[in-house]
């Protein structure tokens, strides 16, 4: 009997320990929320004249922030360049996970210890409407270094038409990737670098299944092409929203309905398209099964190993792959018609918990700045794209970063990357739908069904449309996205 | 005589007492204060960064009612993935425990190399798991390809992500083995040899003595892989990120999407607690059955 009850209690005490994950003070939570309406009462304007110390008495200011290795090499670098040309300025710089970013972030915020300045993503704009953070237009004012005309006009994490969490702080795009070394092997032209010239989405496939073969190096437009036994793919794709919506918007759809009251994937012109990523897998055969899950190769790896000859992606795969010792290049989307497609990126945000605003914005313009520095002009010159528009209208400035010269930018660069996207952006869907992080997750799961085949786009679309209508409340700037 | 007997005993008391406060206070301020917090939170829509308010029971409503769109689906991945994968891993690991057990050449080598794979971390055994298994590039499907079988989509379709796993976590059953090897050394040898000298076979000696004098370990590792199979968390969250179509999103994945990515404290705490009690009352039911099964020797 003895052992059975010392058993009871070691089992209660096992089964305890999935509570402790909840576990929080509600006192300290309660401090934060008085620090921060304390703060909050200072106006801007007060705050960014009145310097809070003297030359003599350096401050602290914490600044929490996520990215690769390559981007926490460059921003600690540029955080000690920073502190050189400042030195009554000392900064806390604080690399985080993405993945457990917004979890720790919450927790120094209950813990009192708010951070001055962070990345940000989209939950930033929840913080906004919470009073956490500050309204980047405010900060702005009477600031010519950070007038809102000196930036692109879609770059705006606003969390309503007066109150902006700021422009993104460095761009990425939609980018489609390839493996010049397969092309040359399989003697198909290499895709197109500028709109005028782009595939149609019929040419994409002829090349994709030009570009995938079999084990017996059959290509998939050979009748005898076995298509259980493929050794190499035309092409990859990630699965999400920042993948299909440049598609969407092109073919006339959209994230949201018309009235923007409900889903818009479902309507014929959003669906048809996802649709034609999933036959990509499941009709033709020219794409991987394995893109829903966790276990896709990034672009790099994809394409320096020759398991896929094109990757459609995010630019931020672009240091990777000039680091992989491959002959990759750049291509425009296979969109022929009414070319549409995004800039994105997360912003610097700015909580009214700080002490030193003077301060924190000296760091918010050196971080945003591309040459404010060599490690971060490196970063503007391999994974990040500027969001200032002189950097795209001003032919030197824009040399600085995009020159094909870099190694990062390979030849056709200036034009399948910037330019296209340049001239042709709307908001990024991620910046601009309400909720969008929730809807997505919802979205996403049913997206599953579609690629592995069990489920047509419309149909798996209309059947998760209830759930997601609810959750729908419009967007941020007012017109559909 | 009485007194002083009952002043020793006191004095044993207290210092027992004192004994077990470590434990007593790391219970109560790691584990109590937590829970009773959370509790609390769980009738709030407290989000960590805002004054919460009380909104009485519908956190717990919204999952019951079906306002919750994952709330019933990671219920049923997580009772499947339960269902599964307690019974495979105590025939597994015992079934290895039993051949661990013989005494053979290099015993401690294999008793190693079996135990080894539950010292990994879940990352590192899910990075290798992911490689194995991708169905367009992995070395399952090739196997499977080069002896004639059709390939499998393992972590990738619907219907096979579950077994999959299940079959996973066999790998790392390393402890539960060490349990059932530690307890087949206390099966009484004499039973064993009486079973022989009666002429009975292997068959007998399992099913008419280990087995029913290991029922106490085995009762308990059935109870500790039916709690730690509800809390299953790190495979999904690495491997499939609940995937594909919420397929494999467990409970406690669920729980931590809800805290964590959708910042809603309150109602994380109420999905926490309705998995306490979920967990309680299935304890609470494997305990009562135990009498029909579990010999506890001198008893």
């Amino acid at each position: 009997m003895k052992m059975k009850k010392s058993k009871i209690t070691a089992l209660i005490l096992a089964v305890a320990l999935v509570m402790s994950g909840c576990s929080s003070s509600d006192d300290k939570t309660q401090q934060t929320t008085d620090t921060t309406a304390q703060t909050s009462t200072n106006t801007v304007t007060e705050a960014t004249t009145v310097p809070k110390t003297t030359s003599g008495d350096p401050v602290e200011i914490t600044f929490t922030y996520w990215g690769s290795g390559a981007e926490k090499e460059a921003i600690e670098a540029s955080i000690a360049t920073f502190e050189d040309a400042y030195p009554n300025i000392k900064v806390k710089g604080m690399h985080i996970p993405s993945e457990d970013f917004l979890t720790k972030l919450n927790a120094m915020i209950a813990a009192g210890e708010t951070p001055d300045i962070s990345y940000s993503a989209s939950w930033k704009c929840q913080f906004g409407e919470d009073g956490l953070i500050y309204n980047f237009f405010d900060l702005a004012k009477g600031d010519p270094d950070l007038s809102v005309d000196k930036y692109l006009d879609t770059c705006w994490w606003n969390w309503s038409p007066t109150e902006s969490a700021g422009p993104i702080m460095a761009n990425v795009t939609t980018s489609l990737m390839y493996n010049a070394d397969m092309f040359k092997e399989a003697n198909v032209d290499l895709p197109p670098t500028t709109v005028d010239s782009a595939w149609s989405w019929e040419e994409f496939v002829d090349v994709a299944q030009q570009l995938t073969i079999d084990s017996s190096g059959r290509n998939a437009k050979d009748p005898n092409f076995d298509s259980n036994n493929i050794s190499q793919y035309g092409i990859m794709f990630s699965p999400n929203w920042n993948v299909y919506m440049p598609f969407v918007y092109s073919n006339g759809g959209g994230y949201l309905n018309e009235d923007m009251t409900g889903l818009g994937l479902n309507d014929p012109a959003a669906a048809k398209v996802i649709q034609n990523f999933a036959d990509l897998i499941n009709v033709y055969h020219v794409a991987p099964t394995a893109i829903q899950s966790n276990s896709m190769p990034a672009a790099a790896t994809a394409l320096a190993s020759k398991q896929a000859a094109m990757y459609i992606d995010g630019s931020w795969n672009h240091l990777d792959l000039s680091k992989a010792g491959i002959n990759w290049g750049v291509g425009v989307l296979p969109i022929n018609q009414n070319y549409t497609t995004f800039l994105d990126g997360g912003s610097l945000i700015v909580f009214k918990a700080t002490e030193h605003l003077k301060e924190t914005m000296l760091l918010y313009k050196w971080i945003t700045n591309p040459e404010s520095s060599a490690e971060i002009t490196e970063m503007f010159r391999t994974i990040w794209l500027p969001v200032q528009k002189e950097y795209y209208t001003d032919a030197k400035k824009l040399d600085f970063w995009a020159s094909e010269d870099l190694p990062a930018r390979p030849t056709g660069f200036k034009d399948a990357v910037v330019l296209s996207t340049y001239e042709n952006q709307v908001i990024a869907t991620e910046i601009d739908v309400k909720n969008f992080n929730e809807i997505n997750t919802l979205v996403n799961s049913s997206l599953d069904q579609v690629w592995s085949g069990d489920k047509t786009a419309e149909e798996a679309m209309t059947e998760v449309k209830d759930q997601v209508d609810s959750l729908v409340d419009g967007t941020y700037s007012g017109n559909r996205s | 005589m009485k007194n002083k007997m009952t002043l020793r005993k006191k004095r044993e008391n207290i210092a027992g007492f004192f004994f077990s406060l470590p434990c007593i206070i790391g219970f109560i301020m790691f584990a109590a204060i937590p829970m009773m917090v959370s509790l609390g939170l769980s009738f709030t829509d407290y989000n960590v960064i805002n004054h919460s308010t009380f909104v009485g029971l519908d956190n717990y409503s919204k999952l019951f009612n079906g306002d919750d769109p994952y709330f019933y689906k990671s219920l049923k991945v997580t009772i499947y993935y339960v269902a599964l994968s307690v019974p495979t891993s105590i025939i597994f690991s015992f079934s290895i425990a039993m051949l661990l057990n013989r005494d053979i050449k290099g015993k401690g080598i294999f008793r190693t190399l079996f135990y080894l794979p539950s010292i990994v971390p879940t990352v590192a055994i899910s990075a290798i798991w992911l490689w194995v298994l991708n169905p367009d590039f992995g070395l399952a499907n090739s196997i499977l390809k080069s002896i004639g079988l059709s390939p499998s989509r393992w972590l990738t379709s619907e219907a096979t992500v579950i077994p999959t796993l299940v079959f996973i976590n066999l790998w790392t059953t390393g402890s539960t083995m060490v349990i059932f090897l530690a307890g087949m050394q206390d099966v009484p040898r004499q039973l064993i040899e009486a079973v022989e000298i009666d002429g009975g076979g292997f068959r007998t000696k399992l099913f008419h003595v280990i087995v029913p004098m290991m029922t106490p370990t085995i009762f308990y590792n059935v109870v500790m892989g039916f709690i730690s199979g509800f809390q299953v968390f790190a495979q999904s969250y690495i491997m499939t990120s609940g995937g594909p179509n919420n397929s494999s999103l467990f409970y406690v994945f669920y729980l931590y999407r809800e805290a964590f990515q959708f910042m809603r404290m309150g109602s994380a705490c109420s999905i926490a607690w309705v998995l306490f009690i979920i967990i309680m009352i299935f304890t609470a039911i494997l305990f009562k059955l135990q009498n029909k099964w579990v010999y506890y020797g001198g008893e």
